[in-house]
């Protein structure tokens, strides 16, 4: 495992790059994309997990922060949505570079799942495309990440800034970050050619089920539901960290058998 | 909104027991002073080195801004570290990597001395770190050990005595208890199988405040520097002035800065508390330790409260 910087100040990314722990290293790196805010702090874990897991069956993963979250550069106001595809795609490159892999699979949790349909929708490398529980619809995603909430003895966990910016659980989210996340949309976003795409599920939701069984043309599509309890969009006082690992391994498993 | 200008950031490992790692934030270019001590930001609970709310980013960059290399790591277990290989408890092995920590920074950037800062169970390694090592300066500390006063409880039982409601509440789960029918909601965490839902596995006690007043002293007569905040989530904790009062025999002088959030959740979700936290750390730690002014700081000063914001503003 290897923690580096890639990109160029004052725009770098934080990433954490592990190699392959298999005899036989794959031609394909897989690039994850975490979900965003206290859904960022609480996947964490589990991203780690699902890397160590992803490089015992061969493959070169690199996890990173968007610009403006976690530990890279820029702050959460800077952000939008064009910047963090842009990221990812930066990601993937940054993978074929270290790793001298061919290929790219992404994987994406909530949030991250548009980012990665995003920047893998405007590449030709992509063989997978697995969307985690995804955002699918950025108005719904708003309407639950804004919902008012408590802590356990009763203080507001929801703020807001004089110029707009509302604070998501301790994260800030711009006028403008809302209006771009208004405006996504899972289901218009095409696939790139001959490529794969898992919708995995941890709830059974119809707007899941409904992206599962989208036809997306020249791609690919599969839903997959691995019922696992637990709730990305909550905190608690501990940081307490949600790792299912069924639905991990499903998702190695998939990349496992559909990538060499 | 401006941001911050700060040095630049790197990502490194260091440790001997376990390869740790982290994030340096280097002091602000031309503003670096071997003799100011450095910032280290210790894990709350399994949260990674970031921060609740990313807050250890925003400290760091805004004391590089000022003149203080800042270093956020992973203790071995939490974050990107490894584990360790050998038995140590939490406890002990959390004071042996904060301190492995300044020996890199000492090694690296010629520091001497060092600022521990930490929220919760952070706050309670910066303070077993600052009695095992004498290179501790100053802490930063959130929501550290507080201990109930006379003070306290006349806060605390005067305004409830006066609520018909809560006796109806406590009479009404003393029955439900002698009946049996009484369900405490802390039985609703998630289970299920192949979830893991990972919690620290640090219990959190408080030591007798009497072992506490004597690390106190110490840290006084080391000229130890002290920023105590609490916010309104540490139930042991209910007004300002409450850790001098506990501590009455502990002569600290202008070495303590002690200040209440009574509106902020543990956590510090409210962008306002997030804001004023910042902005009284900075000003704390450029007047304590002579950096360069708080004013450079713009993103910071500019919007920030100059008293405690008293409640949060819900979400449009």
């Amino acid at each position: 495992m290897n923690p580096i910087y890639f990109g160029t100040a004052p725009r770098s990314l934080f990433g954490v790059y592990h190699p392959p722990k298999a005899a036989q290293a794959r031609a394909t790196g897989v690039v994850l994309c975490y979900p965003f805010g206290q859904e960022y702090m609480r996947a964490h874990r589990a991203f780690r997990q699902m890397a160590l897991l992803l490089t015992k069956a061969g493959f070169h993963v690199l996890r990173f922060d968007y610009f403006g979250t976690g530990d890279s550069s820029g702050e959460t106001h800077e952000v939008s949505l064009a910047q963090w595809v842009a990221d990812a795609g930066a990601a993937a490159d940054e993978l074929k570079e270290t790793a001298e892999v061919k290929r790219i699979a992404f994987v994406g949790l909530r949030l991250g799942a548009a980012v990665a349909a995003l920047a893998a929708s405007t590449r030709d490398d992509v063989d997978q495309v697995v969307l985690w529980d995804p955002a699918v619809r950025g108005a719904d995603y708003l309407a639950e990440i804004l919902e008012e909430r408590t802590d356990s003895v009763g203080n507001s966990r929801s703020s807001a800034l004089s110029d707009g910016t509302a604070g998501v659980m301790g994260f800030p989210v711009t006028a403008a970050l809302r209006s771009d996340l208004a405006a996504m949309d899972l289901a218009s976003i095409g696939a790139p050619a001959g490529s794969g795409r898992l919708v995995v599920a941890s709830h059974d939701r119809a707007e899941y089920r409904a992206l599962g069984q989208l036809k997306v043309e020249r791609a690919q599509v599969r839903y997959e539901l691995v019922p696992s309890e637990g709730n990305w969009n909550e905190v608690d006082d501990y940081g307490g960290a949600l790792i299912p690992v069924f639905l991990i391994q499903a998702i190695v498993a998939h990349l496992s058998q559909e990538i060499r | 909104m401006n941001v911050v200008q700060h040095g630049r950031e790197k990502a490194v490992r260091f440790g001997t027991s376990a390869s740790l790692v982290g994030v340096m934030t280097e002091a602000r270019a031309g503003t670096a002073d071997t003799d100011r001590p450095a910032v280290l930001f210790l894990n709350s609970g399994i949260l990674h080195r970031v921060g609740s709310c990313r807050m250890h980013v925003q400290l760091a960059r805004a004391l590089s801004a000022v003149g203080f290399h800042a270093l956020r790591f992973d203790y071995s277990g939490i974050g990107d570290s490894d584990q360790r290989r050998d038995s140590l408890s939490f406890e002990e092995s959390a004071v042996v990597e904060t301190r492995e920590a300044m020996d890199y920074l000492a090694k690296t950037k010629g520091v001497k001395k060092f600022i521990l800062m930490g929220l919760c169970s952070g706050a309670d390694m910066a303070h077993e770190t600052a009695v095992a090592d004498p290179r501790v300066t100053g802490l930063i500390m959130l929501d550290a050990w507080a201990y109930k006063t006379l003070a306290f409880q006349v806060r605390h039982y005067g305004p409830k005595l006066l609520e018909l409601d809560r006796w109806k509440n406590s009479i009404g789960i003393r029955w439900r208890k002698l009946r049996g029918t009484y369900v405490s909601h802390r039985s609703a965490l998630p289970r299920g199988d192949g979830v893991e839902y990972e919690v620290p596995k640090y219990v959190r006690v408080f030591p007798p405040r009497e072992r506490v007043a004597k690390d106190l002293r110490g840290f006084v007569e080391r000229g130890i520097a002290m920023h105590y905040i609490w916010t309104g989530g540490l139930v042991e904790y209910n007004h300002k002035g409450q850790h001098r009062g506990t501590f009455s025999h502990v002569k600290f002088g202008d070495l303590l800065v002690e200040d209440h959030v009574r509106d902020a959740d543990h956590i510090l979700t409210g962008l306002q508390h997030q804001r004023y936290v910042l902005h009284q750390v900075v000003a704390w730690a450029t007047r304590v330790f002579g950096a360069g002014t708080a004013s450079s700081v713009p993103a910071v000063d500019a919007a920030a409260p100059a008293q405690p914001p008293r409640a949060a503003v819900r979400t449009a």
